[in-house]
């Protein structure tokens, strides 16, 4: 004969018991996973020695503060300004032709090189020295190109 | 047939649209608003393509052959991407903050596939940041982040069809509204998670996700509306936005998990994902893979998982101790288990011990639980739940077809000429179901006939609605059948080639007029006839029924009845027609089918039939007797005799669903051990010596068979909690201590031994069920069949046979019970609600039970919605709330059964009378006198509730007002926009 029964007397674990249990748990887990566990104490070691740590410890516990300034900040004008700025250039970069670039820094460094030689002489350059220079192959294809350049540059700021 | 599509020929079949040809070609193309469980929306625009040098919308277009289709010359291209910039002035890509953001935006998606880097319209909020509304309990809408595109409100009007949202065009900024502009959780919305599901954004949100999806998502607003607003001001190309949350998407993807289950609910058997984040549930995501639902679910399906997680679940087992439980380890509760029902079965033998299985476990469950009944204590006295529901249906169908399963698939119903529903709601109890029927009868011309006491909301949609007297539908069914043969309005030739006892049936009709059916059932005869002139003309009629009808003294010869008349009419055998028993419990189906059932081995091999007993014999190394062992009801007697002495119950609530439950009250007290194994403290557990703890449907691998027939796989989504063991696992543990060699180290071994005994499933296995993929028992070759009798029914000589039985009077009470009672599901609680009610948000729906009271008994008896009133019945009494409707009339009350409470739970009104042919109670024939003990009092049923609403019907979406809008400028050559 069974009654109807409506209570459950749970097991109610002391807090010594919960910490043992927990214990146990933690000390089987340690074992399994000895080396990992080392290397990771080595590592947070290394990390407090160098006061980083400390620097992350205080970051987490201002992380609220940290990420409403961060924002604030990025929001401003200026730095919207500069992040634009920056997505700008970057955008133009990515439009460029590499091998137009490759091409053009190799042409400032041997134009840098060739300066660099003369650069000592307190010769004057005059208007007829400039002239003839335009003679020079290698001169007239740097002038060429500038000449280019500036028409290209021109275009683009007429149509906006 | 075929069309190209840029330049690349490609096949096509008749009717297929040309974004149909595109998708299965697997070519990427954007296609916001297109979804595939409804006709085309129209709203989005980013699909349009170039045919022959026009702009068309290609999910409305249908492929011609020859046709050459563009996705991506410039016309069309300017044409999406001028569609997709409309879309984004909507909807703002903070996609990384968004709890959206996991790999399945649409939105998202699409403006990465089109490598949108800018949009032409700035985003502008439409409403302020205080519209958002989060007044339902289990989902939010913004209309800040709309984009307008109306595929909740089509799927709401059309697939769903509740019927509850609209678009509202005609406003500067369109934007959904709910009942035409109340809030969500003061509108006719009934939570079914449609909306959700199909947003392509993050407007619709399940608010389990919201701040819980993503890592940086639970951010407070002082921070994330600068955040959003600083990715504004500095206008980075989309592609780098982009970038960053699809590698914060793929960051989730890691720590949510996707796992495939079947709900655990009705019996409809939807499938879906459930996203899960350590323990907790995420969401429910249905996905259009799923073979029975695709994007459809319940409320329960999408929102009830909350008992999962439920404090109140049990994780340890359970002895009884004195006056109070204790938990043991288990070890002690097993072997006290198997030492204790071990011992009566060797000191009292076979009869002393019965098993009752669940049909709420899986189909392995079921089958050990058979197989512990009959190799461990060589018993057959194993049953389960479906002797409260569905052994009549089982039983009409034996007799008559010769399987008890549904005759098609979810399909043949939409598919039907007419449906006939007769006492069932399923708009309540298998919601997913209804959808189809109600989308059929809303936009594809299919008839409705609902016979039911209650005027319920499938009732209310019907074109013809009979309320037959109590159980009386036996009466009706074989008058139209008489009615129908009289006329010659039967299929003779049908008849001829596959029925027998055709003149014997002619003959049990021949008083079944229907003068005789309206004196009966007070139904006039013009309706009937009307219902006769409908099966005639339909192309196919599925008749579905449940409960009405199957717990009644006669509710085996009345499911017999249906399937005479289908018979009769040559509605077997062909698509879109056929019996369809509705099966209320996620597996009662495969609960038979694996053999918890006294006179059945798994696959209905009968345990008379010497070949099948004798295989089985040979499998489990012991012998079977030859006779069928005791039903539920049946063991009850024998408790109370005092043969039956030990019991193990499982998962059934056998205290709160049998029928008079205050006599099986006594009977549980009088056995000398009870084990039960539940998820949860229930009634039953009250009673027991030991209380073993399962797990549910989440917390096991497995799978169901839903009342199609259709095997399903369910994955392990969660760790089993606390100490709780799946079931198969503890019913092997009970097994080998008992001195059994079971060794299944998963279900699939169990699946794969169950099927090697049974013809029926001799070609299913784990893998063809993989994933989405699912299995049709019904055919003895083992194939799987989705649509039964095609190659005859199942007799020896294929034969089908008319049933030959009168009707089968009620049960009479004495005078002074002057009011039926009638009982069934409520849409948000599953059963007596012991899952639904660890939910708040479906108790907030719903948070008590009340008895429903037509308005004119109310005003005879001085009742208003809240008073408190006392019914009686011959075996108990209630004390409970009234709600007064109109859904019940004169001298009828409804009492829904979720109730867990003594005060309230309608089995301790219900009586001892059963169904004659199966010993199911006839819970449906009850009656009872009214007492009012206090007048006033708080309505039940909250103003939130959204029977208290008004539905709001219309055409879908309703597109053309978005184009009449003044200043739309079409996209697309063709005229109508």
């Amino acid at each position: 004969m069974a009654a109807p029964i409506t209570t459950i007397n749970r097991r109610e674990f002391s807090q010594e018991e919960i910490q043992e249990a927990k214990l146990n748990e933690l000390q089987s887990l340690l074992a399994e996973q000895e080396q990992a566990v080392k290397k990771i104490l080595a590592i947070t070691n290394e990390l407090n020695e160098a006061g980083i740590l400390d620097a992350v410890k205080a970051m987490a516990e201002a992380r609220e503060k940290l990420a409403g300034i961060a924002v604030s900040q990025a929001s401003r004008e200026p730095v919207t300004n500069m992040i634009n700025h920056l997505t700008n250039a970057a955008g133009m970069l990515s439009s460029i032709n590499p091998e137009t670039t490759s091409k053009l820094a190799a042409s400032v460094q041997s134009g840098l090189t060739e300066a660099e030689l003369y650069r000592g002489s307190d010769t004057k350059v005059s208007v007829f020295q400039m002239l003839t220079a335009l003679n020079d192959p290698d001169i007239n294809e740097a002038v060429k190109f500038s000449l280019n350049f500036l028409k290209g540059m021109g275009k683009e700021l007429n149509r906006s | 047939m075929s069309i190209k599509i840029n330049d690349s020929r490609h096949d096509f079949d008749e009717g297929m649209t040309i974004l149909q040809v595109i998708n299965q070609a697997g070519i990427a193309h954007p296609q916001i608003c297109h979804l595939p469980e409804v006709d085309p929306i129209e709203t989005c625009d980013t699909c349009i393509v170039e045919v022959d040098g026009k702009l068309v919308r290609s999910c409305s277009t249908r492929a011609e052959a020859g046709m050459n289709v563009q996705l991506s010359s410039p016309r069309a291209k300017a044409a999406q991407t001028e569609a997709m910039d409309r879309i984004l002035e909507n909807h703002l890509l903070y996609c990384t903050v968004c709890d959206n953001n996991n790999g399945n935006c649409k939105i998202h998606n699409t403006v990465d596939m089109m490598e949108i880097e800018h949009q032409k319209y700035p985003y502008e909020p439409k409403c302020t940041k205080d519209s958002v509304d989060l007044t339902n309990p289990f989902y939010r809408y913004d209309p800040n982040q709309c984009i307008a595109c109306g595929q909740c409100v089509e799927v709401c009007q059309n697939l769903q069809v509740n019927e509850t949202l609209s678009i509202d065009w005609e406003r500067e900024r369109p934007i959904v509204l709910w009942d035409g502009g109340a809030k969500i959780n003061d509108s006719s919305c009934v939570s079914c998670g449609h909306c959700v599901t199909v947003c392509p954004c993050n407007a619709l949100m399940e608010k389990s996700m919201l701040g819980e999806a993503g890592f940086m998502t639970d951010l407070e607003d002082d921070i994330l509306s600068p955040m959003i607003d600083l990715v504004k001001d500095v206008e980075p190309g989309y592609s780098g936005i982009m970038a960053i949350s699809d590698a914060e998407a793929a960051m989730r993807e890691t720590r949510t998990k996707k796992t495939k289950t079947v709900c655990t609910f009705c019996g409809v058997g939807c499938s879906f994902e459930v996203w899960t984040k350590d323990r907790k549930i995420l969401k429910i995501q249905p996905v259009s893979e799923a073979p029975v639902n695709a994007i459809s679910t319940c409320v329960k399906g999408k929102f009830g998982w909350d008992f999962i997680n439920s404090e109140e679940r049990l994780t340890k087992p359970l002895i009884r101790r004195g006056e109070a439980f204790e938990e043991a380890s288990w070890e002690e509760a097993l072997d006290l288990v198997a030492s204790k029902l071990g011992g009566i079965h060797r000191k009292h033998g076979r009869d002393s011990v019965g098993l009752i299985s669940s049909s709420k476990i899986t189909n392995e469950e079921n089958y050990l639980m058979q197989k512990l009944a009959r190799q461990v204590f060589q018993t057959n006295n194993v049953d389960n739940c479906s002797r409260y529901c569905q052994s009549p249906a089982t039983d009409g169908l034996f007799r008559t077809v010769g399987m008890g399963g549904d005759a098609g698939t979810i399909k043949d119903i939409a598919k039907a000429g007419l449906v006939i529903i007769v006492g069932a709601n399923p708009a309540e109890g298998h919601p997913v179901l209804a959808t189809r029927v109600k989308r059929a009868h809303k936009l594809h011309g299919q008839k409705l006939v609902v016979a039911d006491l209650r005027k319920h909301e499938m009732a209310e949609r019907s074109d013809i609605f009979i309320s037959p007297k109590q159980g009386t539908d036996q009466v009706w069914l074989m008058a139209i059948t008489k009615y129908m043969i009289d006329q010659g309005w039967h299929d003779e030739q049908f008849i001829r080639d596959n029925v027998h006892y055709f003149e014997e049936l002619k003959e049990v009709l021949h008083t079944y007029t229907m003068d005789f059916a309206e004196h009966i059932t007070g139904v006039p005869k013009e309706k009937l006839i009307q219902t006769a002139e409908m099966i005639r003309d339909a192309d196919g009629t599925c008749i579905l029924w449940g409960m009405g009808v199957t717990q009644n003294t006669g509710g085996s010869d009345t499911s017999a009845a249906i399937s005479n008349l289908l018979l009769a009419t040559g509605n077997y055998r062909r698509p879109g027609a056929g019996a369809y028993p509705l099966r209320g419990h996620n597996n009662v189906q495969g609960a038979c089918d694996m053999g918890t059932l006294p006179g059945w081995l798994p696959g209905y091999q009968h345990v008379t039939d010497d070949a099948a007993r004798k295989k089985f014999e040979r499998a489990y190394g012991v012998e079977i007797e030859e006779k069928p062992g005791l039903d539920n009801i049946q063991m009850l007697h024998a408790v109370d005799q005092g043969i039956m002495k030990g019991m193990y119950i499982v998962g059934e609530d056998m205290a709160l669903v049998d029928s008079n439950a205050n006599h099986v009250h006594d009977v549980l007290s009088k056995l000398d051990f009870l084990v039960v194994q539940d998820i949860f403290f229930s009634r039953t557990a009250r009673y027991a010596d030991v209380i073993l703890p399962a797990v549910p449907s989440l917390e096991k691998d497995g799978t169901f068979t839903n009342t199609e027939r259709r095997v399903q796989r369910l994955y392990q989504a969660l760790p089993e909690l606390g100490d709780a063991k799946a079931d198969w696992k503890i019913m092997q543990e009970i097994a080998n201590r008992l001195g059994a060699d079971w060794n299944y180290s998963h279900p699939g071994e169990i699946f794969a031994e169950m099927a090697s005994l049974s013809p029926l499933f001799g070609q299913a296995n784990y893998s063809v069920m993989e994933g989405w993929d699912s299995f049709f028992w019904g055919s003895l070759g083992g194939e799987s069949t989705p649509l039964l009798y095609m190659n005859g029914f199942n007799f020896p000589d294929k034969k089908a046979r008319f049933a030959l039985s009168d009707w089968v009077e009620p049960a009479q009470f004495p005078d002074e019970f002057d009011l039926h009672i009638n009982n069934g599901r409520m849409l948000e609680h599953f059963h007596e609600g012991n899952m639904t009610n660890k939910s708040d948000g479906i108790q907030s729906k719903v948070p008590e039970i009340f008895v429903e009271v037509s308005p004119e008994l109310a005003k005879e008896r001085g009742v208003v919605s809240g008073s408190t009133v006392r019914l009686v019945s011959p075996y108990g009494a209630l004390r409970l709330p009234a709600l007064v409707t109109d859904r019940v009339k004169g001298n009828e009350l409804f009492l829904p059964m979720n109730s867990v409470e003594k005060e309230s739970a309608i089995n301790f009104l219900t009586g001892p009378a059963v169904d004659q042919r199966t010993n199911t109670p006839a819970f449906k024939q009850t009656k009872v006198r009214m007492e009012v003990i206090r007048k006033e009092g708080k309505n039940p049923l909250p103003a939130s509730n959204p029977r208290n609403k008004k539905r709001h019907p219309q055409n879908g979406v309703e597109v053309e007002r978005k184009w009449a809008r003044p200043g739309y400028e079409h996209l697309t050559d063709v005229e109508k926009g």
